[in-house]
């Protein structure tokens, strides 16, 4: 029988916020333990939160910009479990009424759009870290307290592929609007999978399991594919999938089961007394939708037809928001598209990730600068890369390395003429096997030219005067 | 205190309340009419639901409240070699028995497949004991009301019979659920002796009229003056 998964997925991005969600502690991340508490976020008796109003702000334009449907009245409550990260006892987040829901982005597979659909954004905060020594273990309460959105997809994925291509598009969107970095490593975006799998044709789902602890997109993939055997094995040995909760085991490539629905907890959610609800009006939401910026998608679409950019390469260029930046920046100096793309995704690309761009030591008027040089025939494209590395290393402008280096292109035509005739005459033998009809030796030649210019000499012209000479002589 | 108008609700004069509070009480009302404020007879029909309301919102926050007392961060630990032992004997033995009853009790009425029956009704009917209140004030400004059905009972007595003993709270509970400011002051004693108290409610942000009451009370009466003998 021929099974397809239906996947859900749960994606919770950390908000960039200054300040916590509900307290004035700072949000950085690399501080020492407990150094970002206070009374509130340590679970004080008698402390009082206030909500941050910045944080709703970001998660409105994350639902903005998934074409959600804001809710103008939303309700926090608390749920409960006892974990010693936890320090009220309770976490408090949406649930219920929610702060947004029914949106959807569009993914790209194998050049097919395909629509997924979000059930649901909501806002709650973040618990802190337990650390584990040999003899105790500890608390760190720095996160605790650090807004996060939850983002819960409908159950539109119908692979490993799907989910991936989604989850970096909700990460780019959140990039994108800079509410959140996305870093998966330091857990600022971190998502759980909930997979079942059925009989191609069947209607119903079948039973779901959900995957946690899933730290990259890689493993994403890995663990859907894993849980997809699995849970066929099952199936096709006629026992039934157990619903239940799994953890992914990425040094092993497996998940393991957690708890059972049976052992699932209660959390005895109820509205959250010391909170108000949350009334958005809409004037406001129309001030930041306003404040939306381009999103990659459209970026991308415009990339296409202002700089008749292939669809691949303009998805390239607009993965990031800084490296779009950095590439319009590019192209406004040396007014050539296609000739900043090539450099942007051939020689800046391989020195770094597309996040990192914007920090690289070659600044964007830098590189317009060097391809300018080019297309005015300043400098080869071979003496260009040379000067690329030494842009890279010095972070110097490309006109300084020039001119220090002595690098301007030679076309002067006396002088390319005079090394031609040189180079045929040194070559003697060559030039009569060249004429004997071994006609690939012409590269050869213009090498030879190129060397004795040490790479300077204007490659169009040398080619031009040894086959004016060659066919002279 | 001429210009005030003063609420009674006849539903705060109930079956089964001590004879010698209910006459203080009344004589206590009588006072407050011969100093010159106009009476009305008011009527608050949840009343008797606020005893049975309260216990099932205050315990569901109380058991939530008292969530962060885990031995994890701060006051007493018990020792112990796990994470669930540590929990399990630092809020056993730390806790005392009204408060454990009342975790339990607010446990349960959360708990998924009670919480419809129990919290969740219980905060609609907060939702009709505020607006009894509400509908009130738009004839009062202020109400005045007995504070307890009985003066006050032997230390311990009541414990092992803790519904009698939260009936006790039947007059100054509604006024939490619906979160209104309040006052008690002497007003008299029993015949055993023991002193009763006049509540005085007031709406949201007029807590001014309140004292303006209590004040005008006071400087008239000398209850305030004497004490039960012990
Ligand atoms: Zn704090």
């Amino acid at each position: 029988m021929n099974y397809e998964p239906v996947i859900g997925l749960e994606v919770h991005a950390q908000l960039k916020t200054q300040s916590k969600i509900f307290c004035g502690c700072s949000t950085k991340f690399d501080a020492k333990e407990n150094e970002l508490t206070c009374p509130v976020c340590t679970g004080m008796p008698g402390c009082l939160p206030v909500l941050n109003k910045r944080a709703v702000e970001f998660a409105i334009k994350m639902a903005l910009a998934t074409q959600c449907r804001i809710n103008e009245k939303s309700l926090f409550a608390r749920k409960h479990y006892f974990y010693p990260d936890l320090p009220k006892g309770y976490q408090i987040s949406h649930y219920d009424k929610h702060l947004a829901q029914k949106g959807h982005i569009e993914i790209s597979i194998g050049g097919q759009i395909k629509k997924i659909r979000l059930h649901r954004i909501h806002m709650e905060e973040d618990a802190g870290k337990n650390i584990h020594g040999t003899f105790s273990s500890y608390v760190n309460l720095n996160r605790a307290g650090i807004p996060l959105i939850e983002i819960v997809s409908e159950p539109d994925v119908r692979s490993s592929q799907e989910a991936g291509a989604y989850l970096r598009e909700i990460r780019s969107i959140l990039r994108y609007l800079e509410v959140c970095d996305g870093n998966m490593e330091e857990g600022s975006f971190r998502c759980d999978v909930n997979v079942s799998v059925r009989p191609v044709g069947q209607k119903e789902f079948g039973i779901r399991c959900e995957v946690k602890n899933i730290n990259s997109f890689r493993f994403v993939e890995k663990a859907i594919e894993y849980e997809m055997g699995r849970q066929i094995e099952v199936l096709e040995s006629g026992a039934k999938v157990i619903q239940e909760t799994r953890l992914w085991d990425s040094d092993q490539n497996k998940t393991f089961s957690m708890r059972s629905k049976e052992e699932a907890h209660d959390y005895r959610y109820f509205p959250e007394p010391d909170l108000h609800p949350l009334i958005v009006e809409p004037h406001w939401v129309e001030e930041i939708k306003r404040t939306l910026p381009e999103l990659s998608s459209e970026k991308k679409t415009r990339f296409i037809k202002m700089y008749q950019l292939s669809e691949y390469d303009a998805s390239l260029l607009t993965q990031e928001k800084s490296l779009a930046q950095y590439f319009e920046s590019v192209v406004e100096i040396c007014k050539e598209p296609k000739l900043a793309t090539n450099w942007i995704l051939s020689e800046l690309l391989r020195e770094f990730g597309p996040e990192q761009v914007e920090s690289s030591p070659i600044t964007p008027q830098h590189l317009g600068e060097l391809l300018v040089l080019i297309m005015k025939g300043t400098i080869s494209g071979k003496i260009a890369k040379h000067v690329f590395e030494k842009m890279l290393q010095t972070g110097q402008a490309p006109q300084a390395i020039v001119q220090k280096e002595g690098l301007v292109q030679v076309s002067d035509s006396t002088q390319i003429e005079a090394l031609v005739e040189e180079v045929l005459k040194e070559q003697k033998v060559f030039v009569d096997k060249y004429h004997a009809g071994q006609a690939k030796l012409f590269g050869f030649f213009v090498g030879e030219v190129m060397k004795k210019s040490h790479g300077k000499a204007n490659p169009a012209m040398v080619n031009e005067f040894l086959k004016k000479k060659l066919k002279g002589a | 205190m001429k210009k005030l108008c003063i609420g009674v609700p006849r539903d705060y004069f109930v079956e089964g309340m001590q004879k010698d509070v209910e006459k203080v009480t009344r004589e206590a009302i009588g006072h407050i009419k011969k100093m010159g404020a106009k009476m009305i007879d008011i009527s608050l029909p949840h009343t008797e639901y606020a005893v049975p309301t309260y216990y099932l919102v205050a315990t569901a926050e109380a058991s939530s409240n008292l969530a962060r007392y885990d031995g994890v961060k701060y006051g007493y630990r018990a020792k112990a070699l796990t994470l669930q032992e540590m929990y399990r004997k630092t809020r056993g033995e730390g806790f005392g028995r009204e408060v454990k009853r009342r975790i339990m009790l607010g446990t349960f009425v959360l708990s998924s497949g009670y919480y419809d029956a129990y919290y969740k009704k219980a905060s609609q009917v907060r939702t009709l004991v505020k607006k009894d209140f509400e509908e009130a004030f738009r004839k009062c400004d202020l109400i005045v009301t007995p504070t307890s059905p009985t003066t006050a009972f032997k230390l311990g007595e009541k414990l092992n019979d803790p519904l009698q003993m939260y009936l006790s709270d039947i007059f100054t509970i509604s006024t939490n659920l619906a979160a209104l400011p309040g006052l008690v002051l002497p007003c008299g004693f029993d015949q055993k002796g023991l002193p009763v108290g006049l509540q005085i409610l007031g709406p949201h942000f007029k807590e001014e009229n309140i004292f303006h009451l209590a004040y005008a009370y006071e400087q008239s009466t000398e209850w305030h003056k004497r004490k039960p003998k012990l």
